[in-house]
């Protein structure tokens, strides 16, 4: 079974990470590496890494750490709000299904023939009726569609 | 029966009152500050560098704080918070590769994705092109191993524990990482 580390990695990390590699790190471990596949390879690796390390913190540009905070407040508290209202919509829905059932309930002891006759008979009620619908319809749309 | 929406003032009581963001966040403002202050720029740069998005970094470092903020774990150190982001910064990153196609060829120069920067210029820019070619043939693991193994100058411990796995395996991943690496993009680099 081949190897896959060497005694000396720690050495060649130390040397690359204060950059002291390769011209000061010494004729011994130099010799070593040259050597030791293991450790060029990880001199080459961790050079590379080195330099691409450097150049990539050159190029940050990362936002305030108080931009930060205040976004994440800010979304944690919208996250807080939905929770909250999750029960209140699953109410609202059971809620709704009941006004139809109660509404399915009475109907069945409604006269519908009768209701007909007197709408005829009255029509100043049914111009009220159509009036008075038309006339919240678009204040119930708002309250409805507000939450949104 | 009607139901009523929710009214201002309950808005208002739900908003988090003068503490409620340490009850909310793992850290107070000041502490989240000091961290901040000493991780953002590794983060993003990782960030960056796996994604070569500058915007996309931008959005996952927001995120990476704001789940780290929001994560109710007790650390041990300085060393075990910071593992502990990277980790989320990890698992980030994976999350935005499995909803992309897979990346086989770098993005041309001038366009999005291409990592740009007065670093890119001259020598500097063809090592990173060489490396970021060769780097599309390692596996995700792999990429991130080396990256915190060298970049980051993490231990193998803390290699582990970012990344999920056992000290034994990293040693591993970061075998077969160099060798392949070395391999991929050594003729350059030993000539240069």
């Amino acid at each position: 079974m081949s190897r896959i580390e060497c005694q000396r990695e720690a050495e060649i990390l130390d040397a690359v990470a204060s950059g002291r590699w390769p011209d000061r790190a010494g004729d011994e471990l130099s010799t070593h590496v040259s050597t030791c596949s293991i450790c060029s390879e990880l001199a080459m690796v961790a050079t590379i890494y080195r330099d691409d390390y450097s150049a990539a913190l050159e190029a940050t540009h990362v936002p305030s750490a108080g931009l930060v905070w205040w976004k994440s407040e800010l979304r944690a508290r919208r996250e807080a709000v939905r929770v909250a209202a999750r029960p209140i919509t699953a109410v609202q829905g059971i809620a709704g299904a009941c006004v139809i059932g109660v509404l399915l309930a009475l109907l069945r002891h409604v006269d519908i023939a009768a209701v007909s006759a007197f709408m005829l008979e009255q029509p100043l009620v049914l111009w009220l009726v159509l009036g008075v619908t038309i006339a919240l319809t678009p204040i119930a749309l708002y309250f409805v569609y507000s939450g949104e | 029966m009607t139901m009523r929406d929710i009214t201002l003032s309950e808005l208002e009581q739900l908003h988090p009152r003068a503490n409620a963001s340490e009850e909310t966040f793992q850290m107070d403002q000041d502490s989240f500050t000091s961290f901040y202050e000493r991780t953002a720029r590794p983060v993003w740069a990782y960030l960056w560098r796996r994604t070569g998005d500058r915007h996309l970094s931008d959005d996952l470092l927001q995120e990476a704080f704001y789940r780290f903020l929001r994560a109710r774990v007790s650390h041990e150190s300085e060393t075990h918070r910071r593992n502990y982001l990277f980790r989320i910064a990890a698992n980030l990153v994976h999350d935005n590769y499995r909803s992309l196609p897979a990346l086989t060829e770098l993005p041309e120069e001038g366009t999005r994705g291409y990592p740009i920067g007065e670093s890119n210029m001259g020598q500097t820019s063809q090592q990173r092109t060489d490396l970021d070619r060769a780097l599309t043939h390692l596996s995700s693991r792999q990429r991130d191993a080396l990256w915190l193994a060298y970049a980051e100058g993490s231990s193998h411990q803390e290699i582990a524990d970012t990344l999920g796995l056992k000290v034994g395996s990293v040693k591993l991943v970061l075998f077969r990482a160099r060798r392949k690496l070395v391999k991929l993009m050594g003729g350059t680099r030993r000539k240069s």
